[in-house]
């Protein structure tokens, strides 16, 4: 069964394939037991409210309108650490650090919060 | 986009008393060539209506409105009651309920308008002290006597008249000083008068600096919990339980203006000489004016008036206490105007909040809200706070060093992406990731801030753009064995190349990238998001330069320091069913 069948949400332009492609990448981070009708929920919820955004932590995500008025939320358990913010084209995941004034920001001992190790050694020095 | 707005209208500053504690003080006297009250409401709506902006709630304040001669007064009326009636359709199908003309009124000089309040129906919101000696002492006319037995007398004139009468009190702690007596005139007024005292509104007064220690001074909140907590007791199961856990301090809950995120999104305030205001709080006050209707267009306005609330709540601060209240979605930190006044991140009326939340059936917080209105209302919290760093931690080396500052600076890129902006910063220095998705007809543009590559460098037309992008497979390699993302590309533009580029962005130079990463695509990880990074071969070289030179950067900066984004390539041509249609979603196509 593909994707579109599984969800039951078959997007017929390009914006909407990327909604779509968002929104499995988030419920693939946020973990938990997303089923396929929220996901689908999730979809739609974007052609109601393009400004709209999603956002999911620990316990669950609730769906906010343009003006940061809360339409709806799910409680689903999931290990997911975190904040991650869902809109219609991107989606950002806040992790929250140890230490720092308001407790959730910039905890600059621990670094960044990627995971990335992609260090560059290589010197390729311009001509000139 | 339509957007709706609430619009209230000062058709005039006039007015027939001289209250002791009148937020307007000398304003209230008229100005000279008092025409157009008409004029001023019908331009401003006519223009809002132009740019899709539609009021679904006009009222009518002052000064004082009923000071107008009958013909104006009805005028105005008239107007408002004929754009409800146009407008009904738009406004029930937007979930708006139709209203009426509505007047917030000193009741003073209410009766000789009696015509026209019947013919339109019109409601009313009175201004009362409580207790009513106080009424005496301090609503007065100008030359100092009391009104209260002419209002009452007003109220029973209009008594006949099925319009919706309610009235609202402002309280100072001369006013809680005399909570028996309050109680027992509500009561009266209910009995003895036509005012719906269910519908009745209490309004806590504040007092800015400059007015403490003169004629009033604010409650506590302490003492405001306890008129809560009296009100309760006196009034839970009579005849005015609905008021007491209803109207009567509706202003402190979600219903309010002061639970937006940004009132300055919907609340207007328009003056007949066309000056716009945040409301009659933040009337007068530079800070929370947005234009002026005859000058300035609708957007602009708009756009103001979302900057300056915004900047007010910025200006304001966040508490730590608010970071771990459970109410913060229901508060939102209350009134900017007054957390301005008082210099205070939290509601002035925080206490008699929390016990409104906690007797009424509001829901719980939702999941991860807090760092959601973080993330909306305060983004730039931490540069306004000073920390003190752990000595050789990164943002230590960073501010000694002003070229490491120039590497990490975080206004310097601006990634678009499909008409979404997405200002980039540091993965070394935020909590965030951002991961964008992108395919083979998307529009992906990296604008630099035009002094960037000036700055700091010895030779600026020797310096470049540099775009690194790494996969999100990962290899093993180097002198450490550290696993790390795999390097698919590197792409240099010369500081010449970009300043020839045309640029949509003042400030800032622009290279469209969209075909560069798209000749990637195949060689990006499917399964885990890619990294692009941002930044200039002279800033690249100072970076190494310094690890080698330091060793605690070098430890803090092992990873690449440079701005950065997430992107997952969406292969579009498996995902697309049926035949591809127009794309209307206009907002992906501006920021």
């Amino acid at each position: 069964m593909n994707i579109t069948d599984q969800y039951d949400i078959h997007p017929t332009t390009y914006n909407e394939v990327l909604r779509l492609a968002g929104i499995l990448d988030f419920v693939k981070t946020f973990g938990g037991n997303i089923d396929n009708e929220t996901v689908k929920k999730m979809y739609d919820y974007f052609d109601r409210e393009p400004y709209g955004k999603i956002v999911g932590n620990s316990e669950g995500i609730s769906f906010y309108d343009r003006e940061g008025d809360i339409v709806d939320t799910l409680a689903i358990a999931t290990a997911v650490t975190g904040v991650l913010t869902l809109s219609v084209s991107s989606y950002r995941h806040n992790t929250p650090g140890s230490t720092g004034r308001y407790g959730s920001f910039h905890d600059y001992s621990s670094g960044g919060s990627s995971g990335n190790n992609n260090n560059n050694n290589n010197n390729n020095n311009n001509n000139g | 986009m339509t957007r709706f707005i609430h619009l209230l209208y000062v058709p005039t500053m006039n007015c027939n008393m001289a209250c002791r504690y009148c937020y307007l003080g000398e304003n209230t006297n008229e100005l000279p060539c008092d025409n157009g009250y008409l004029e001023t409401l019908r331009y401003a709506v006519e223009k809002f209506r132009s740019s899709d902006i539609i009021p679904f709630n006009i009222s009518l304040h002052g000064g004082e409105v009923t000071t107008l001669s009958k013909e104006d007064f009805r005028s105005i009326i008239a107007y408002i009651h004929d754009y409800y009636k146009e407008n009904a359709e738009l406004l029930t199908a937007n979930g708006y309920k139709v209203g009426k003309p509505h007047i917030k009124t000193n009741l003073l000089s209410l009766a000789r308008h009696t015509d026209t309040l019947r013919d339109y129906n019109v409601t009313i919101s009175g201004s009362l002290d409580l207790p009513l000696s106080l009424h005496d002492e301090y609503r007065v006319t100008k030359d100092g006597r009391g009104t209260l037995d002419r209002i009452l007398e007003n109220l029973r004139q209009i008594s006949e008249l099925p319009n919706h009468k309610k009235v609202s009190s402002t309280l100072f702690h001369e006013h809680f000083l005399h909570l028996d007596e309050m109680m027992d005139d509500i009561e009266f007024l209910s009995q003895n008068t036509c005012l719906d005292m269910n519908d009745f509104n209490f309004m806590i007064g504040f007092v800015p600096e400059t007015e403490k220690g003169k004629l009033l001074s604010a409650m506590s909140e302490e003492e405001m919990v306890t008129l809560y907590r009296r009100m309760h007791s006196r009034f839970d199961g009579t005849h005015l339980d609905k008021g007491v856990n209803g109207a009567w301090f509706a202003e402190f809950t979600t219903d309010y203006c002061t639970n937006c995120d940004v009132c300055g999104d919907k609340f207007f305030l328009l003056e007949k000489n066309g000056d716009i205001y945040s409301c009659v709080r933040g009337q007068g006050n530079p800070d929370f004016y947005y234009g002026n209707i005859f000058r300035d267009t609708p957007e602009e306005i708009l756009k103001n008036g979302h900057t300056q609330i915004y900047k007010a709540h910025s200006r304001a601060g966040f508490s730590d206490e608010c970071l771990e209240c459970p109410s913060l979605h229901l508060c939102k930190t209350g009134c900017p105007f007054v957390k301005t006044v008082y210099g205070s991140p939290r509601s002035y009326t925080c206490l008699l909040q929390k016990e409104l939340y906690r007797d009424g059936d509001y829901p719980p917080m939702p999941y991860g809200y807090t760092e959601y209105y973080l993330q909306k209302m305060h983004p730039e919290l931490d540069k306004n706070v000073e920390y003190e760093y752990e000595e050789n931690s990164l943002p230590d080396l960073i501010s000694k060093d002003e070229k490491l500052t120039h590497l990490y600076d975080d206004g310097a890129f601006i990634l678009e992406c499909d008409g979404v902006e997405h200002k980039l910063s540091s993965q070394l220095l935020k909590h965030e990731r951002d991961i964008v998705f992108i395919g083979k007809e998307s529009t992906v543009k990296i604008y630099v801030r035009d002094d960037y590559l000036d700055k700091l460098s010895p030779y600026p037309a020797n310096n470049a753009l540099w775009i690194m992008l790494l996969s999100g497979d990962t290899v093993v390699y180097g002198d450490e064995q550290r696993e790390k993302q795999e390097h698919i590309m590197t792409h240099m533009i010369y500081k010449g190349t970009l300043s020839k580029n045309n640029c949509d962005r003042e400030g800032y130079f622009c290279a469209d990238i969209s075909s560069l990463l798209s000749s990637y695509s195949g060689a990006m990880s499917k399964t885990s998001p890619n990294n692009l990074f941002f930044t200039t071969t002279d800033i690249r070289d100072y970076h190494y330069t310094k690890q080698k030179n330091n060793a605690y950067y070098h430890i803090n900066a092992m990873n690449l320091p440079f701005q950065n984004i997430e992107l997952i390539w969406v292969d579009t041509d498996g995902f697309m069913t049926n035949s591809p249609k127009e794309d209307n979603n206009e907002h992906h196509r501006s920021v």
